[in-house]
């Protein structure tokens, strides 16, 4: 036990009446109100948005996200009179920037579009609302929500632009545009006007690259295969799978223009279907030119290029009859047709200045057409256009408008006229009437000898001397006939003509109905076969990509058109 | 009977001794000696008002912040009841329903009445006013299992991006709610009933 201390005294205080236990519920307090505070503050401002459906939105679940940033969240979805998705979405306070007069909403779900699938992780995590800042006023409280996302928000940098096409082929939103194989930007919209048929596709280039777009460039479809058979030869364009399935645009300045200048946003550009398509319509018409042709035209074409040794620098526009009046059936009229940029590009300003009167002086100058064959498998042919001074100048002539540019047998063909014509010449020779002439000519020196030889030998006794000299010069005579009637001098005619013969069978074979010939023609024929069944394949993989892989649908052999 | 009191006598708050109230502290542990708990009913209320402004938060904010893929949920105690309501789990909605809402609320009450009658605003009789305060301590400690909940869910759902729970502002609210009533109820000092009645009838009760 303790001892017992003594007792002490306690000091008595008075008591407070308001007792330090009080301290805590005023800590609760604060921190009550400074929790209400914070709340507040964080609330933000209510967003109305319009959309069609709400389908995947969740209220007081689905985010609101910018960049893949929380922003806000959905508070309530109502449906209007009207039958619209009203949607209160709660911005934060602190992202109230972002919301602008010219800013766009979407929900943002799962899409497969051609062939990129995006917005996986919303199956599993759920919708949520895209918000793009725009850069317009601030304060605009109300919005219509996009169906679909835009591909590239508004706030990047970049060149859009708007490509109409009649047939939109493979082309979808998602496709790439590509330039030189390079993607630079991708197709962002699709709309079809139905009262024009016109396909408008809204497109994005990348800012980096949107300078290689000029007021020049083309835009051409390569979607699926291609082949194309032209006087350039063989053409097979193979491009990437996305590109066969989800289409692809090409972009590019044809060779030989200048590049032009910068481009707008917004302004309106043809989509060709192809890239000849693109070529043809580039076309700059120029100088239109007659060749009458008086030769097979198999092998060339309307759109068949004009080259001026070897330079691109026009194409034939027409061929027909009707370009000459009372035209000549041997001679088929053509038009060629003379590319201004093309010409341009290939000739100094100083030669295209002269115009007419310098296309005069080089018709003087032995400028002349020709047809040559562009391909020998395929039988393409182009007109050539060159000098050639050793042949017969030709005045100019007029036919119509355009002056007719006197034409030449060149090349291949030139050739073989050239080699048929000597043959012909050889052919026409009569030699054995020659053979015959020499002998007849002998014959009547013979005889003519022999009479000399009686008249002297009549004048009896005269200049024996010169009897026997005539004897001797008769046994010469003899066997110089001798000479000539030895079998081996005989032969002399026949051997040239069996030389001749043997000539002409070597030739044979390249003749028409030769052997050699006939085999081109029909390794030719089954070339063109071969060609015809691939481009078939090609024009069907091209409506239907898909037929690679699923077989050609038997029911679908004609394209069904809208009804007008 | 007459009260210890009377009797200068007075019980160790801390071990149980009765000693002389002379002695300022008490003679076995040396902790203070005192006839009744000091400042009951101020400390009580005191701390029964912070718990009630801490009741308040508990209920509003989110208890637990479920982060399922991603998508960061959060759900108040009467989500929770309305959630479980809604699938027809109704023993599950009205268990937490009274363990977490009905409960404190009903605490607060009773520790209102208790310093109502302790200082004579109202009278109530001894045995039921006792009876409600040994109620009110025992309820005390069952309280926390929100908490408990919260803090079993938040160390068992750690699943990565998949499933994460994290507790929210309300369970600390809501815990500290609880300690407070508890406090609250542990500053009540039950004798002051007694002495209530005594004074009201205004005769010792010694004979």
């Amino acid at each position: 036990m303790i001892d017992q201390s003594p007792e002490i005294q306690p000091e008595i205080r008075p008591v407070s009446r308001l007792n330090k236990v009080w301290i805590i519920p005023m800590i609760a307090l604060l921190l009550g109100g400074w929790l209400v505070k914070r709340n507040h503050d964080e609330k933000g401002e209510i967003v109305t948005l319009h959309f069609e459906t709400a389908d995947g939105l969740t209220a007081g679940k689905t985010e609101v996200k910018c960049r893949n940033v929380k922003v806000g969240i959905v508070e309530s979805i109502r449906l209007t009179a009207e039958l619209k998705v009203e949607v209160s979405v709660r911005i934060r306070p602190d992202q109230l920037d972002l919301v602008r007069k010219d800013s766009q909403f979407w929900v943002e779900k799962a899409r497969v579009q051609g062939a990129s699938i995006s917005g996986l992780d919303t199956l599993i995590k759920g919708a949520f609302i895209g918000l793009d800042p725009g850069t317009g006023s601030r304060g605009v409280r109300g919005f219509k929500g996009l169906e679909t996302p835009p591909l590239t928000p508004a706030s990047i940098e970049g060149l859009r632009l708007i490509l109409t096409a009649k047939e939109p082929g493979s082309v979808t939103i998602g496709s790439g545009i590509y330039f030189q194989n390079n993607l630079i930007g991708r197709v962002e919209s699709h709309t079809f006007h139905p009262k024009t048929e016109i396909v408008e596709f809204g497109v994005f280039i990348k800012e980096n690259f949107s300078n290689l777009i000029t007021t020049n460039s083309l835009f051409w479809q390569n979607s699926g295969i291609s082949l194309h058979v032209g006087a350039d030869g063989f053409d097979l364009n193979l491009p990437s799978l996305d590109s066969l399935v989800a289409g692809r645009i090409s972009v590019g300045v044809p060779s030989g223009v200048p590049p032009g200048g910068p481009v707008t946003d917004e302004s309106l550009v043809s989509l060709y279907e192809s890239l000849e398509a693109a070529n043809q319509s580039n076309f700059m018409g120029g100088v239109e030119l007659l060749i009458l042709i008086d030769e097979s035209l198999r092998g060339l074409s309307v759109g068949s290029p004009v080259e001026y040794r070897g330079l691109k620098i026009g194409r034939v526009a027409r061929i027909s009859y009707d370009l000459v009046q009372g035209a000549d059936i041997e001679k088929i009229p053509v038009l060629i047709q003379l590319d201004d940029r093309l010409m341009a590009a290939h000739f100094p300003p100083s030669i295209l200045d002269e115009g007419q009167e310098g296309l005069e002086k080089a018709l003087l100058k032995g400028l002349k057409a020709s047809l040559k064959s562009g391909n020998l498998l395929t039988g393409q042919m182009y007109v050539d256009l060159d000098y050639y001074p050793e042949s017969p100048v030709v005045e100019a002539q007029m036919e119509g408008d355009s002056i007719i540019l006197p034409t030449i047998h060149t090349g291949l063909n030139g050739l073989q006229d050239k080699i048929s014509s000597l043959l012909d010449k050889f052919n026409g020779m009569d030699l054995d009437g020659l053979i015959a002439k020499i002998q007849n000519t002998s014959d009547e020196a013979t005889e003519t000898l022999s009479n000399i030889n009686l008249a002297i030998s009549s004048k009896e006794g005269v200049v024996a001397d010169a009897q026997t000299t005539l004897q001797e010069m008769t046994a010469t005579m003899k066997s110089i006939n001798g000479l000539l009637e030895a079998e081996d001098t005989q032969q002399i005619p026949a051997d040239l003509r069996q030389t001749l013969a043997s000539i002409n069978k070597s030739l044979e074979p390249l003749s028409n109905d030769g052997a050699i010939y006939g085999d081109l023609k029909r390794t030719m024929e089954e070339l063109r076969h071969a060609v015809r069944a691939i481009d078939k394949m090609a024009n069907e993989i091209s409506d239907k990509p898909n037929a690679l892989l699923f077989g050609k649908d038997p029911s679908s052999n004609k394209i069904p058109r809208a009804r007008r | 009977m007459k009260p210890a009191l009377d009797e200068n006598l007075a019980a160790c708050h801390t071990c149980d001794k009765v000693s002389d109230l002379s002695h300022p502290h008490c003679p076995r542990c040396g902790a203070p000696l005192h006839g009744r708990k000091q400042d009951s009913i101020q400390r009580c209320l005191a701390l029964g008002f912070a718990g009630i402004l801490a009741y308040i938060p508990a209920n509003l904010m989110p208890i637990m912040l479920v982060t399922q893929l991603g998508v960061e949920e959060p759900s108040t105690i009467l989500g929770g009841v309305a959630t479980f309501w809604e699938m027809h789990a109704y023993p599950v909605a009205i268990t937490i329903f009274i363990a977490s809402v009905m409960i404190p609320g009903l605490k607060f009450l009773a520790l209102g009445f208790l310093c109502a009658a302790a200082t004579g605003k109202i009278t109530m009789d001894p045995p039921f006013a006792n009876r409600i305060y040994w109620l009110t301590e025992l309820v005390g400690r069952w309280s926390m299992v929100d908490v408990f909940v919260v803090a079993i869910l938040v160390g068992l759902v750690h699943m990565g991006d998949l499933m994460t729970i994290r507790p929210g502002p309300a369970a600390i609210a809501f815990g500290a709610m609880v300690i407070l009533t508890m406090l609250a109820a542990h500053a009540f000092d039950p004798k002051l009933i007694w002495d209530q009645i005594r004074k009201s009838q205004n005769k010792p009760l010694s004979k």
